[in-house]
């Protein structure tokens, strides 16, 4: 499977959608699909990215179990954020994109997920260190004495 | 002048058939009213202060945010702007569709519009 070659037939498939973009949870762009000449690609997207990423602590506060989907309708444009597995799907859609398509995207974009988790395996503790091996970032024992 | 017990009956209106919570909060997250059931972890006026900080996130990229919805693992919430300086959000369960969350946002949102405004700062 070739990531952004799924990405871009995902997005053609579906009438109003301007552009697709994955970033891992602190907001590095990992893959982008789109058509530049629609937006100011990378200003929209960092501040996109920003906004969605400041949204995420209150949203756990709310005690609803985690975040899957965040939508967001705009009078120009409309928004959809899929948390999947490391990685959030950012997709960008014009007023003319059905919004019930872009909810369910959600689907279709889980495949791509999965692929990219085997792709890129987690190297950052959760995944290959063995529990008995304390992280490099928790303080000793004994910090508080 | 508007009416706390009728706001309330109103805005109960909408908790039916896995709806079960909506709100009536300012943009800085102050909340006016609250019907539905009482999470057991987060009170309504927190749940407000946090959805409004979400809604000014997100409108800070751009002041045309109409509304905003957000699929968790236990739940929907649902949240629009009234009469430009209100917010009114609508919770539901797993198993309700969003479409149905969101019909019945809109419709309490056109009902309370026009209350809103005339009592909203531009109005005075």
């Amino acid at each position: 499977m070739n990531a952004q070659q799924e990405l871009e037939e995902l997005m053609l498939t579906y009438e109003g959608v301007c552009a697709i973009f994955i970033t891992d949870h602190d907001g590095g762009v990992v893959l982008n699909v789109g058509l530049p000449s629609t937006l100011d690609n990378s200003r929209f997207r960092q501040q996109l990215i920003v906004s969605h990423i400041t949204t995420i602590p209150q949203i756990h506060k709310l005690n609803m179990g985690g975040h899957q989907t965040t939508f967001a309708m705009y009078e120009s444009h409309q928004i959809a954020i899929h948390s999947i597995a490391k990685y959030y799907f950012i997709v960008h859609a014009g007023t003319n994109a059905n919004t019930g398509m872009m909810l369910a995207m959600r689907d279709k974009l889980t495949p791509i997920a999965t692929h990219m988790m085997t792709v890129c395996p987690p190297i950052d503790g959760d995944g290959t260190m063995l529990p008995s091996i304390p992280s490099a970032a928790a303080p000793p024992p004994d910090f508080d004495d | 002048m508007l009416k706390q017990k009728a706001l309330v009956d109103v805005l109960g209106q909408v908790n039916t058939n896995g709806v079960d919570g909506s709100w009536l909060f300012n943009k800085e997250g102050l909340l006016l009213a609250f019907v539905g059931t009482q999470s057991k972890t987060v009170a309504a006026n927190v749940s407000s202060a946090l959805l409004a900080s979400v809604w000014t996130a997100l409108e800070r990229r751009a002041n045309d945010l109409t509304e905003s919805i957000l699929v968790l693992e236990d739940g929907v919430i649902a949240f629009t702007l009234i009469a430009r300086s209100m917010l009114l959000a609508v919770r539901s369960n797993k198993k309700t569709e969003v479409g149905m969350v969101r019909a019945k946002l809109h419709s309490l949102a056109a009902y309370l519009e026009q209350p809103i405004l005339s009592i909203s700062h531009d109005q005075l």
